[in-house]
């Protein structure tokens, strides 16, 4: 389903100062299409997604899903978060039913059809298990079969692998092309790693911080392989990384001290080049 | 341990120095013996069963009364702060002032008992099913809500198994408070049962009757406590990956 986001705009006040937390910001997202959100952390991302998903209501604006407006929380648009949101009390095979359960589906349809989604993320061995005794990767494998499973049409996912290892992080990112492929899900995720969001998008869009804004779009259309062998795909990670350093080092410099700058001249490196990739989102 | 220092304060005050008098201060073998003999009069097993069913009525009752005056809160919004500090104050109250109010308005029987024994626990219950409510975490509300999961079948599903661990901490103070009320209320009411096994040691003279209920009615505390909440308390623990040693 076709998404549109039209002016949306935030503020959080506070007592001594408002602060606005987007402003105006509006872009389409295609029927089937992967688009991802960029930007330092305290830029909105978050609130975005929030707003999107319908837990927040925007000071202006509007989001529209197939043109129908989403006032609330609707079940066509799924949420794939950072800590997971597994529930505990439940076993994997039942919290992929659970949102079925909810929606009054007859327990022999559920049952096959979260099984169909758990081989999809290939955790069916663990059906049994209860959420403390998976891993993160897992964990997190369990919450995608979740939301494909609710028969969500948009999945939101917000930072979904920067708690996981490096070599998880890749494997998930990989399946997860390969489920967008095969489900055509509307997919919009947010991160703050740059090789992640040029590995998997249609599109990636750059948000500056305070306010919050998308300052530049990128069309990923680069041919041959995504990875750092291919200097296509080398060359755009650098372009939006630079894109994104500037946002960065202006997010920095309102946090840290007034004397605060990046050294420009490390002794191997250019120190920018890290930070868009490596650094944990501080939260 | 604890039998060897009552048998030593025993042989020391009451044998030796004489500082205390015998009628005051029971021997352990005393109250083993009248326990022994209580429970093979058959009026042990008696009042046991009828306190235990006051305590069972009264319990259930103010669980009941306990969910749905803490969703209460939680739904009026705007007197949240003043009703909980209202309930607050009442749990502060010990529950046998009530007494005076459930004879009158029930007279001297049962149904006053079971009163004090609801009074006792039901405003503890509220104030751990609004805390344990509003301590869930947002995250958790949200994936919920998203799943679609709204009413009656959100309780259902969601807050209860949720706050399932805060509720049965709350529930293990609120059954002691109970008790200690139930006690209390057949102690003053004097119906058949362990509080008026207990005063009627008292009215015999009997110190060793008036200790055996008193060990009588920790026991079952304890008991309970093992059997029952214990239990479910592992249960959840297992689930929730919340135990320290499980052997694995």
């Amino acid at each position: 389903m076709k998404l549109i986001l039209d002016g949306l705009s935030k503020e959080f006040r506070a007592k001594s100062h408002n602060r606005v937390v987007l402003d105006d910001v509006g872009f389409d997202i295609r029927s089937g299409e992967f688009v991802c959100l960029i930007g330092p952390s305290g830029c909105g991302k978050t609130t975005l997604l929030n707003i999107i998903a319908g837990f927040e209501k925007p000071d202006r604006g509007q989001v529209l899903l197939d043109g129908k407006e989403i006032t609330g929380v609707a079940t066509e648009i799924s949420v794939i978060f950072q800590d997971y949101a597994l529930f505990p009390w439940l076993n994997v095979l039942e919290n992929v039913e659970y949102g079925m359960k909810m929606s009054g589906i007859s327990r022999a349809a559920r049952r096959e059809k979260a099984l169909k989604y758990l081989k999809m993320v290939h955790l069916t061995k663990h059906q049994n298990a209860y959420v403390h005794e998976l891993s993160g990767g897992m964990k997190q494998r369990v919450a995608i079969a979740r939301s494909l499973a609710s028969d969500a049409s948009v999945l939101l996912m917000d930072e979904p692998f920067a708690a996981l290892d490096y070599q998880t992080r890749r494997i998930l990112q990989a399946e997860l092309q390969n489920i967008w492929q095969k489900t055509g899900k509307t997919m919009l995720l947010v991160t703050h790693n740059v090789e992640e969001a040029v590995l998997l998008a249609d599109r990636v869009f750059v948000m500056s911080v305070n306010p919050g804004r998308i300052k530049k779009e990128y069309r990923i259309d680069i041919p041959g392989n995504r990875h750092f062998g291919n200097p296509l795909f080398a060359e755009m990670v650098e372009k939006i990384l630079d894109e994104l350093m500037v946002e960065v080092e202006k997010a920095a410099k309102e946090e840290y001290d007034s004397d605060w700058h990046l050294e420009k001249n490390g002794i191997r490196h250019f120190a920018a080049a890290d930070l868009g990739i490596a650094v944990p989102d501080k939260r | 341990m604890l039998l060897l220092i009552w048998e030593l304060l025993y042989l020391i005050n009451v044998d030796y120095l004489g500082i205390w008098k015998p009628y005051c201060f029971p021997p352990p073998l005393a109250v083993a013996e009248k326990i022994w003999q209580l429970a093979t009069d058959g009026i042990l097993l008696i009042a046991v069963m009828q306190s235990m069913k006051r305590m069972v009525i009264g319990f259930g009752i103010s669980l009941c009364l306990g969910v749905v005056i803490g969703l209460s809160i939680l739904k009026a919004k705007d007197m949240e702060k003043s009703l909980v500090s209202l309930l607050m104050g009442l749990q502060t109250l010990p529950s046998i002032c009530w007494l005076p109010f459930a004879v009158l308005w029930f007279g001297l029987n049962d149904q006053a008992i079971i009163f004090v024994v609801v009074i006792g626990s039901t405003f503890s219950m509220a104030l751990t099913v609004e805390s344990a409510i509003k301590n869930v975490s947002p995250v958790y509300i949200k994936a919920a809500k998203m799943l679609g999961a709204k009413g009656l079948p959100m309780y259902i599903s969601f807050y209860i198994p949720v706050t399932l661990p805060a509720i049965v901490a709350g529930m293990k103070q609120a059954w002691s408070f109970s008790w200690r009320a139930l006690m209390a209320g057949e102690m003053l009411v004097s119906a058949v049962g362990l509080g008026q096994v207990l005063i009627m040691g008292r009215e015999l003279a009997d110190i060793s009757q008036v200790v055996a209920s008193m060990v009588v009615i920790v026991a079952i505390g304890l008991l309970v406590n093992r059997l029952v909440f214990e239990k479910i308390e592992y249960g959840i623990r297992r689930k929730w990956g919340t135990l320290i040693n499980d052997g694995e």
